[in-house]
């Protein structure tokens, strides 16, 4: 594996354009556009503000930057630096701006949530989108960038609003059997919609495109319920993460559940991998200290890791959260589905530091990841099946099918690794640190355990 | 009277006793089922008063961020009162950019909503007719084995003989229904009727199937039951022989490998010394073959000597036997009187015998009989008679 060079950013915010040929970093008030290949400067913009929000636009010409606290949208172009675009929302504040699937229009959420207001960049229009729900997931467009679904609240009743995006027409507007909406997801191929309660009622809906329902799925009453949502790439699955520390998979043929994948303290099974994360200090003298090492000054200071096979029964480690907390960190909280659909990577909060790899086509846990420290984020290859996550230490760790491996991040002072995104053609990985980003060239095939 | 009421007394504590006994252990009982059930109240008491101090934390907290967003709208609201100069929103562009496709955007009308109308119908009859494409694959693969399934029953439950009447009765519906089949497999079958069929069809194969291994099982238990005592003992007498059989085999083995075992450790020595005894044999032997060749040519040397010493002999025998004759001849010459009218007749009588005895002589080829005398053949036919009769008549004696 091969490391770039560190550059600054700030805010986490540092995107890959669609096209896979730009790196887009902001530095505090400076966007900073590079090549990928070459991680050579192409052009920098300033900005009037801190930059709250970076995007870019779905045909890669156009970055979107928002400043929240001035209520300010700014608007770059590559092709022509030199053109420029700034939106003032005025006294009505901004918490959110996002572009539309087409790439000319902008949708800026007002403060507390008053409205959604739709600017146009070909004819400089205004439109308004009125009640929008402030809750986790309120808007979503579909993959094919045709339509977009909205949550409303109105009169104490929620409200699904579904727009095309070609001239944002109102297609249709249904209400939906929710007690308090928290997130709606389209599936990947755009013909149905998930549609979530909150955590109090435990109540997944499925609606069709043309706002039929299709299907009512809930697990139980009275416990904390759905934790969080995500559909396998095919569209096939739906996985429904709950507070009960389950994951529950459900088909699109029927909508009901075919699968139960529980996160229980001890894993029995002798067919599922057990990786444990095993740290050992590296001994001053030995031969890992090149000059190289020594002139960094922090490798004194690191510690090398390697993943260890456990055989079963193998003990989680578990820690009970505080029951009189609202939300509490008990449950599975992060679903992430692989390319092909072939795995499913789940985190139960509770056992924070394992990740737990299940293999779709068994339907039965394939591999446990055992960290040493709680695990902030992972995510699956665009292409291959693999998984790159990182807990906050100078590691970046892989897994593959054929095995793990712990990366360390070469740099001075230590790279804490808070964050990781794939390159949308699998390859570099962008890490990032607290105010540091890093790109991890991963040369396919010559990984070991 | 008094003693006869103390003991009526007593009787009556007694019955009263083992009454409240009775009565105890029931309520004991009672108690010990009340108290479990009052335990597992407790724990769903518990478990439930869990939930409800989950969900009311959640109601508090949403409570509070409503609070606090409301708190700030109003805070918000009064800043606008106040506040004279508004900052309205506006957008500032450079210059307006086309659209992404290129396309000139239309105006809100009846057949935009109806195109949008359209083309979202579009989209979701095309992902049913993929899924329903999907499933009609799944189907006919499925339907596909199920019939393979019953074609495979049918085979295995007509290759054994009809037991029962009823299989009879169900090998006339499998006929009917192979018949089905045949013409089947030509048409897709898509009607409720004829899946039923199928289903049907295999779900009546595997009962029978299933029958008849239950048949099967109950008729190798009853077999053994009627002739436990005669064939197990015969079977038992015949497995404990082949158990002592293999023992033994088993133990020879072992003694010979032990033997391997413990003699390769002296390998080369063992080795030579079989060599040694090899050679000391191979010598033992050639000595011993060597003493049989002479024994042998002495044999030989010895058959040949006496088969020459009885050539010689019969030759001398013969000429003793000449002489003899000779002699005998002479001596009956000279001692009979009527030695010279005899002759004559002696003469026939020799000539009559001497007519009868070449046959004799012709058919008893005897060794040393060999007519190999050189001396005029009347004489010596004559003394060939004489001498083979002598012969005859001495030979007993001689031999």
């Amino acid at each position: 594996m091969n490391f770039s060079e560190v550059f600054k950013q700030s805010n986490h915010l540092c995107k890959i354009s669609p096209d896979g040929k730009y790196l887009a970093t902001c530095v505090q008030y400076r966007l900073v556009v590079r090549d990928v290949s070459t991680l050579q400067i192409l052009n920098l913009y300033t900005c009037l503000d801190q930059i709250s929000h970076m995007e870019w636009s779905s045909d890669s010409q156009f970055i979107l930057c928002a400043m929240y606290k001035r209520a300010l949208v700014q608007v770059w172009s590559l092709e022509q630096p030199d053109w420029h675009c700034k939106i003032d929302e005025g006294s009505i504040g901004l918490v959110a701006s996002r572009w539309s699937p087409d790439g000319r229009h902008i949708l800026n959420t007002t403060e507390f949530h008053l409205r959604i207001t739709v600017w146009s960049l070909c004819t400089k229009a205004v439109s308004y989108i009125k009640n929008p729900k402030a809750c986790h997931k309120g808007i979503d467009f579909s993959r094919d960038g045709c339509y977009m679904a909205l949550a409303e609240r109105r009169d104490c009743k929620d409200y699904v609003c579904v727009f095309v995006c070609d001239d944002w027409h109102l297609l249709r507007h249904f209400e939906t059997e929710t007690q308090d909406l928290a997130g709606l997801e389209w599936s990947p191929n755009g013909c149905v919609l998930a549609v979530w309660d909150s955590c109090l009622e435990y109540k997944v809906l499925l609606y069709s495109l043309d706002g039929r329902l299709l299907s009512t799925y809930s697990a139980y009453e009275w416990s904390l319920g759905v934790k969080c949502v995500a559909w396998s790439p095919s569209s096939q699955f739906l996985a429904i993460g709950s507070y009960d520390e389950k994951v529950r998979i459900l088909n699109h043929i029927t909508w009901k559940k075919i699968a139960q994948f529980e996160h229980p303290a001890t894993v029995t099974s002798t067919k599922v991998v057990v990786y444990k994360e095993v740290e050992k200090r590296s001994a001053a003298g030995s031969e890992e200290h090149t000059l190289h090492n020594i002139t960094m000054g922090s490798s004194l200071l690191s510690r090398r890791s390697k993943y260890e096979i456990h055989p079963a029964p193998v003990q989680m480690p578990v820690v009970r959260p505080d029951p009189d907390r609202a939300n509490p960190k008990i449950g599975v909280s992060t679903l992430a589905f692989s390319s092909d659909s072939r795995y499913l990577a789940t985190k139960n909060d509770n056992m924070a530091s394992v990740i737990w790899v299940w293999d779709m086509q068994k339907m039965s846990l394939e591999a446990v990841l055992e960290q040493t420290s709680a695990v902030r984020c992972f995510q699956w290859d665009p292409k291959r099946s693999r998984l790159a996550m990182c807990t906050g230490n100078t590691k970046v760790y892989l897994w593959t099918p054929t095995g793990c491996v712990s990366v360390e991040v070469p740099s001075d002072g230590g790279f804490q690794v808070q964050l990781l995104t794939w390159h949308c053609h699998g390859d570099p990985l962008i890490l990032l640190g607290k105010e540091q980003l890093c790109l991890c060239y991963t040369n396919t095939g010559t990984e070991d355990k | 009277m008094f003693f006869i009421f103390i003991f009526i007394y007593s009787l009556d504590a007694m019955l009263e006793n083992t009454g409240l006994l009775e009565r105890e252990r029931q309520l004991q009982l009672k108690v010990k089922s009340l108290q479990n059930s009052l335990k597992s109240e407790k724990e769903e008491i518990h478990k439930l008063q869990n939930i409800v101090s989950s969900r009311a934390s959640q109601y508090n907290h949403e409570m509070k961020r409503k609070e606090r967003e409301l708190n700030k709208l109003k805070e918000r609201l009064n800043q606008l009162l106040v506040d004279k100069k508004e900052k309205r929103l506006a957008i500032d562009v450079s210059n307006k950019l086309g659209r992404a496709d290129g396309k000139r955007s239309l105006w809100k009308t009846e057949k935009t909503v109806a195109k949008h109308e359209g083309e979202m119908y579009k989209t979701l009859l095309r992902d049913y007719e993929s899924r329903q494409k999907e499933l009609l694959l799944e189907n006919a693969e499925l339907r596909k084995v199920l019939k393979q399934m019953k074609k495979e029953m049918v085979a295995i439950l007509s290759s054994r003989k009809p037991n029962v009447n009823g299989d009879k009765q169900d090998n006339g519906a499998q006929e009917e229904e192979e018949g089905i089949d045949s013409c089947k497999e030509s048409v897709e079958l898509f009607s409720v009727h004829a899946r039923e069929k199928l289903t049907n069809g295999v779900r009546r194969q595997l009962k029978k199937l299933k029958t008849h291994v239950e048949r099967l099982d109950s008729r190798d238990d009853s077999e053994d039951t009627e002739n436990v005592p005669q064939d197990t003992s015969k079977e038992m007498g015949k497995l404990r022989l082949e158990a002592r059989q293999c023992k033994d085999y088993i133990q020879k083995q072992q003694h010979l490998l032990q033997q391997k075992l413990s003699a390769q450790c002296e390998e080369e020595t063992s080795a030579m010394l079989a060599d040694c005894h090899m050679f000391q044999e191979k010598d033992c032997l050639r000595d011993e073959w060597k003493t049989l060749e002479g024994q042998r040519k002495s044999f030989e040397r010895e058959r040949r000597n006496f088969t020459e010493a009885a050539i010689r002999l019969s030759e001398e025998r013969k000429t003793f036997e000449e002489e003899r004759a000779t002699w005998l001849k002479h001596q009956f010459l000279n001692s009979s009187p009527f030695a010279d009218s005899k002759k004559p007749q002696s003469h026939c009588a020799f000539q009559t015998r001497e007519a009868s005895l070449p046959e004799r002589a012709v058919t008893s080829p005897t060794p040393g009989c060999a007519p190999s005398v050189s001396s005029s053949t009347s004489d010596l036919l004559h003394t060939l008679s004489i001498i083979c009769e002598n012969r005859y008549m001495f030979l007993p004696v001689l031999w």
